[in-house]
């Protein structure tokens, strides 16, 4: 399980969902992370409580992809989140 | 990004940026200044608290509001600003502020170093202590120069703005060079709108006259693009030449920039502008709300219609005129404001007279 960070904030402002640096953060990263519509399928389920596995169904579904693209993509994703500290693993 | 947002937010009627006018009070006493009065006495006006603010980020941040403008009068004077800037970023908001640049040291330099804006903008008044002097009455530009350098050492994307006027419109080669060397970027201006929330004053004494102004905006251009200056002004000769001008004979031009479409301006003490530089408000966000004063603001911004001199004139390409500035210059936004279109003849004569020099140049 996973939650966004504190450094972070999720946005969706005219349909584009984007996440903003707040406080210290933006010293790192000055500008926002705009995210692609199965970005923004990913960090809705981790806002929901969900997962990779619960993002990965989504994302096949929704966009009629094979799972195990569609799982590969993900984890991929959520392990870019993690690099960069936009998301941490529950504690 | 940013335009991508504004092109949905203007379908959309969202509010994506904000102007916070936090203070009009200032602790340098320029002359041209639009807002800030010259005898106007600290806490003379019953300005918003850092709470008031606040409140008003969250129900903008609500509205859909990402980029937000601090300014003032001079922002960094309100003892208070630590607060309100912080609560702000907080709300994920990309903020920018407006200064003189005067403050940018010591506990305020500190926050800014270690939770900086999207953008800081120094406005650059002259290129010495006695050109401070006169034109804001301070000798600052030792300290302004100083806090300046600790701002681009810290890695914050810092702008500065020129404002020329008669007080130092002769200083214009020494004020490239300054901006050359402190390779930051620059946007400056000629045109001084006048100052018509102090009071309905009229138009500053100091602001150059429309052939001056024009001069110079070219003269700049030279100083600071050198050759590509030829090749911007053959491309708005070109542009006034294939320009169809139709025969209008009444307003039909909206407002064409994002004021009053996803932009909107709050003073200090909490009216709501469709712009910063018409003093027609909509409804106090305190007592009515964001999101009514920004209906209100909207509608209001639909029905501004700009002169139809303007829609039809040939000069347009080069002249900078918009709905603030007919009001500020006529009282109407459908009266041409002469001033601009002096300046635009002149703009374009010498355009045409700069091309012709080029190319006799060329030609030798």
């Amino acid at each position: 399980m996973y939650e966004i960070s504190k450094d972070f904030i999720c946005r969706t402002v005219c349909g584009e969902t984007m996440l903003m640096p707040v406080g210290e953060k933006t010293k790192e990263f000055n500008g926002i992370f705009t995210l692609t519509e199965t970005g923004a399928i990913v960090i809705d389920e981790i806002k929901k409580g969900g997962n990779e596995l619960s993002a990965a169904k989504r994302i096949a579904e929704e966009f009629e992809i094979d799972p195990e693209t569609a799982k590969n993509d993900t984890l991929a994703f959520i392990g870019q989140l993690l690099k960069y500290g936009i998301i941490e693993k529950q504690k | 990004m940013v335009r991508k947002l504004h092109t949905e937010g203007r379908k959309l009627g969202i509010p994506v940026s904000g102007t916070f006018e936090l203070t009009s009070g200032c602790n340098f006493n320029c002359k041209m200044c639009y807002i800030h009065a010259h005898n106007e006495k600290p806490g003379e006006k019953k300005e918003l608290t850092a709470a008031e603010w606040l409140d008003i980020g969250r129900q903008a941040a609500q509205a859909g509001t990402v980029f937000l403008l601090l300014t003032g009068g001079e922002p960094l004077l309100r003892q208070d600003f630590p607060e309100i800037y912080t609560g702000l970023k907080q709300l994920g908001m990309m903020i920018s502020i407006n200064t003189n640049g005067y403050l940018l040291n010591g506990k305020i330099a500190e926050l800014l170093e270690k939770n900086p804006p999207m953008r800081l903008n120094v406005t650059l008044y002259a290129d010495s202590n006695d050109g401070y002097r006169k034109q804001c009455g301070v000798g600052a530009f030792d300290r302004v120069v100083r806090n300046i350098r600790r701002m681009k050492n810290a890695g914050i994307e810092t702008k500065l703005n020129v404002t020329f006027t008669g007080e130092n419109a002769d200083r214009c080669e020494d004020i490239a060079a300054l901006v050359r060397k402190l390779a930051l970027h620059c946007q400056s201006t000629v045109y001084t709108y006048p100052p018509v929330r102090k009071d309905g004053a009229g138009a500053p004494t100091v602001r150059l006259s429309p052939e001056q102004a024009a001069r110079l905006r070219i003269r700049w251009d030279i100083l600071r693009s050198g050759s590509d200056s030829m090749q911007s002004a053959l491309r708005q000769l070109l542009q006034m030449q294939t320009r169809e001008c139709e025969d209008i004979d009444r307003p039909v031009e909206g407002v064409r920039c994002r004021a009053g479409h996803t932009a909107y301006w709050i003073d200090s003490q909490g009216k709501m502008l469709m712009c910063g530089m018409i003093p027609v408000s909509e409804g106090s966000v305190t007592e009515n709300g964001f999101s009514a004063c920004w209906e209100k603001t909207r509608a209001f911004a639909q029905s501004v219609r700009m002169p139809a001199k303007c829609t039809a004139c040939r000069l347009r390409p080069v002249c900078c005129v918009c709905p603030a500035a007919c009001y500020a210059e006529t009282g109407e936004f459908t009266q041409a404001p002469r001033y601009l279109c002096e300046m635009s003849e002149c703009l374009a004569d010498e355009l045409s007279r700069l091309y012709q020099e080029g190319s006799n140049v060329r030609n030798q």
